[in-house]
């Protein structure tokens, strides 16, 4: 065997494809992903309806609403919702992201035609009993309650606060307080709404064509409300004054998260591309600069990454890792000390093309399961890219210089564009910040306490 | 109407003389090419005093080799556009990388390098040590409940194969020193102690040449000893309750020794766990949660290991909901299923259930990899995984009662309760 690693042979090629998208009358963007090698289908549905949409006097509502759907229609139970999700094997899920919400089934092939009748009749039909909804409130409460003793979720909400101060981005989560006031009525008034046509992809992706998937979805959505554009919801974020550096009290943590946050650029805009490359280099994985130093040297923490958020607005660049209490100073003065480097040693050509080969290879990945391919083009329509984006992904990526990654650092990889958060036992580390400016101390409430 | 049949993976065994076993699998969907290698060493082969070194040595593995300095092996597949990890549970120790197909001469190089020779200096395996010890908390410390899921299986097992953590002890972790590391390699990573399964975008015939390239002239020196993993019956039942500082709901978990892996009844107990926790229909899901907001999340079923398993349910618990009454009323489910036993419309929901996920784990050449690898490494055959649905179709009900009437006995469990002490 040779003592030097082989090369690469030929490669095959890999295109993106095309996805066919049709308009049923009400409006409705149907797409489809056409792959008949596995008898199982996805549909999914996305709507402009996000944790930004909720109302100022009460962040939950929008998930409530989306949450509550299958708590009952108007001819059928929640108990008989939950039975026939059951019975059909059908994977469901309900997701409220920052400026979007997904409802998703996945099913077997033979199931189709009752499963996107049960769809379609918990997106339209929905009552919101409030005997049902009730229950779920107790149920969340205690997941309110529970996400407060995870550190992750700790610097996550605080680092959002501190980004975004009093804009919609900033809002992670919500309250105990919000929760006792939502009801029936209220998720019923959003859901009339919010919840339509206008703006929402439908996604069929699996062992079915594009006909058969209009003709279905024409079916089970051809009623489904056509609606009418929404004022957008928010301002423009302000640009963050920082850096600021935030401490969590968490008592008897035996480790402190770290979470450096960053605001960089919406995805729509042409240069993020560049922001993913210059991310790579710095955090984006095990061969990334932040990993090589902070475990693979110095053997602070069992992993350190940077990854990045687009948003429509504004996105979000985070480093993240759990370290030793004792080297949260030394971690921080380490972060800082790589988002400097970046600035100052741009890659060299081994670097750089590593980190774009991972970039596409993570891409490539993407393309092997219908749907993934779906998800990553409802995304792109979603957020507005071009047409192109993705048919032209790879090329783009491979066109990025060291230059354009260093530039992209020098813009981006700035101390006033920073939130630093730690999440740990105060005692421990509150001498450690002093160093890095004022601390502002928060309890696991997210109080202020110092 | 269930689903009776599913594609078949098609797929080639072969053997090389030194011992290692192959398994190609074509499928050319997609340019990518994965690769698992499974090594029969796990934590149950670990003796006292040395608990967590399997583990350990797993992150020696990306530590250096003959060929190449620390980390070049990741640096190697990151430049190809790959992904790589490796993962050690209390039966194996897996190695995986997923490629664009171009670079499957790499990954098949990377890892007979690795399992020719092994250099790694007393300051990386000192690097390693700290980092496994940031992984322990990272993982267990500082999490919720983390404490009581590592207390579980001491408590649970008699037998310390088995008892012990897969991450070990912070004690035995400082004490690991680097001689074992060779040894240890000696011991166990040879070709007749590994399977080697390739899925993806390959030909058959052209890899498995390939595949002697790279592994014909690595000689076995390995002698590895399958461990004792007999576990006395139980006869009586064990509880202790944990305080958790960092948890903030209470938190029951409760584990019945259950035959081993692959087994009928454990085909027969996956079933049960279908009817009795899985979806909001399940039996569990509807008294505890939906008709009582008793609890706040739960989870059941075998814990997947190759020897003596343990069915295991976790609850998570409303505050002011005493344990004691969960407990009680899983005690009725349990009784209500061994009288009654479950309904058609049960038996077909979790048919249908089992059919959507093994259709569902065929979607990437990754799980097929890891699901010939697990089935070829453990049971000598990896045409079992072409045999699930079969054997979960062969369950009825009476089986399911008959399993649950013979295992989930009280006398049989082990329960930790967990007391949170808010963190506050």
């Amino acid at each position: 065997m040779s003592t030097q690693p082989p090369p690469p042979s030929a490669s095959r090629n890999i295109d993106y494809p095309e996805i066919p998208l049709t308009t049923l009358d009400n409006g409705l963007r149907v797409l489809c992903v056409e792959a008949h090698h596995l008898p199982r289908i996805t549909i999914l549905a996305a709507l402009p309806v996000g944790r930004v949409s909720n109302p100022n006097d009460n962040f939950g509502l929008a998930q409530f609403t989306l949450e509550t759907l299958k708590e009952g229609t108007k001819s059928r139970s929640s108990r008989v919702i939950a039975e026939q999700l059951d019975q059909l094997a059908i994977d469901f899920s309900a997701d409220t992201l920052m400026e979007h919400s997904l409802l998703s089934m996945t099913l077997l092939e033979s199931n189709l035609k009752a499963a996107l009748e049960l769809f379609a009749d918990i997106l339209l039909n929905p009552v919101f009993p409030d005997h049902e909804l009730e229950k779920v409130k107790v149920r969340w409460h205690s997941h309110l309650v529970s996400e407060r003793s995870d550190p992750g979720f700790l610097a996550n909400e605080r680092v959002f606060q501190e980004l975004f101060p009093g804009h919609p981005y900033s809002r992670v989560s919500f309250s105990l307080d919000h929760l006792s006031q939502l009801d029936g009525e209220k998720a019923a008034h959003f859901h009339k709404s919010r919840f339509t046509c206008h703006g929402s992809l439908l996604l069929l992706a699996g062992s079915l064509d594009l006909e058969e998937a209009a003709r279905q979805a024409g079916v089970a959505l051809g009623q489904w409300n056509a609606g009418s554009p929404v004022d957008k919801d928010f301002p423009d974020p302000r640009p963050l004054q920082g850096p600021t550096i935030s401490l969590v009290h968490r008592p008897h943590s035996v480790q402190t998260k770290v979470l450096v946050g960053l605001r960089t650029l919406p995805q729509s805009h042409p240069q993020h591309i560049d922001l993913q490359v210059m991310n790579q280099v710095l955090g984006g994985g095990a061969s990334a600069r932040l990993f090589l130093n902070l475990r693979e040297k110095r053997g602070f923490t069992y992993g350190v990454y940077s990854s990045i958020q687009g948003y429509s607005q504004d996105g979000v660049q985070s480093i993240s890792c759990s370290v030793r209490n004792d080297k949260t100073g030394e971690t921080l003065k380490e972060i800082y000390r790589e988002m400097k480097g970046m600035q100052e040693h741009p890659p060299d050509s081994e670097e750089l093309d590593r980190c774009k080969s991972e970039i596409v290879g993570s891409f490539i990945r993407r393309m092997e399961t219908p749907s993934s391919i779906g998800s990553l083009e409802l995304s792109r329509r979603l957020r507005q890219l071009p047409a192109n984006y993705y048919r032209d992904f790879i090329p783009r990526v491979n066109s990025i210089t060291e230059e354009a990654v260093s530039e992209t650092a020098k813009r981006f990889l700035r101390p006033e564009r920073t939130s630093v958060v730690v999440v740990g036992d105060r005692p421990e580390i509150e001498e450690q910040l002093k160093p890095f400016g004022t601390v502002g101390v928060y309890d696991t409430d997210g109080k202020r306490i110092d | 109407m269930v689903i009776s049949s599913i594609p078949r993976l098609t797929f080639t065994e072969h053997q090389l003389e030194n011992g290692l076993r192959v398994v190609l699998q074509e499928n050319r969907r997609t340019p990518l090419v994965h690769l698992s290698l499974h090594y029969l060493i796990g934590s149950s082969y670990e003796r006292k005093g040395r608990s967590g070194f399997a583990h350990l040595f797993e992150h020696m593995m990306f530590q250096g080799s003959k060929n190449l300095p620390k980390n070049e092996h990741g640096k190697l597949i990151d430049g190809a556009g790959g992904r790589w990890n490796a993962s050690t549970n209390k039966d194996r120790t897996n190695y995986y990388e997923t490629v664009p197909s171009h670079y499957l001469d790499l990954i098949l190089w990377l890892e007979a390098d690795r399992m020719e020779s092994l250099k790694v200096t007393p300051e990386n395996f000192e690097n390693q040590r700290q980092t496994v010890i940031e992984e322990k908390k990272q993982s267990y410390d500082n999490r919720p409940y983390g404490t009581a899921f590592l207390r579980f299986d001491e408590l649970a097992y008699e037998n310390w194969a088995y008892a012990h953590s897969v991450i070990g002890s912070i004690e035995d972790l400082q004490e690991a020193e680097l001689e074992h590391a060779v040894e240890f390699h000696r011991k166990y990573y040879g070709p007749g102690n590994a399977t080697l399964v390739i899925t993806g975008d390959i030909v058959q015939s052209e890899v498995l040449d390939k595949i002697r390239d790279y592994f014909e002239g690595i000689s076995d020196n390995t002698d590895a000893q399958q461990p004792d993993l007999d576990e006395p019956q139980q006869l009586e039942e064990k509880l202790e309750s944990v305080a958790d500082p960092l948890a903030v709901l209470p938190a029951v978990i409760i584990g019945y020794h259950i035959p081993p892996l692959g087994s009928t009844d454990d085909y027969a107990l996956a079933m049960a766990a279908l009817v009795l926790a899985d979806g909001d229909s399940s039996r569990f899901y509807r008294r505890f949660v939906y008709e009582n907001n008793w609890i706040a999340g739960l989870i059941a079923g075998s814990n997947h290991y190759r020897g003596p398993q343990l069915f295991r349910a976790w609850f998570q618990i409303q505050q002011n909901v005493p344990p004691a009454k969960i407990l009680e009323a899983m005690e009725d489910e349990l009784d209500r299923l061994k009288e009654s036993g479950i309904t058609d419309a049960e038996l077909e929901k979790a048919r249908n259930q089992v059919a959507h996920r093994l259709v569902a784990q065929m979607e990437r050449v990754s799980n097929v990899g890891e699901l010939l690898a697990q089935y070829s490494s453990f049971f000598d055959d990896p045409n079992l995984a072409n045999r699930q649905l079969e054997r979960f179709l062969a369950v009825s009900k009476e089986q399911v009662q008959l399993a649950v009437q013979r295992y989930l006995l009280r006398e049989n469990r082990t329960v930790i309760t967990v007391e949170p002490g808010a963190v506050q």
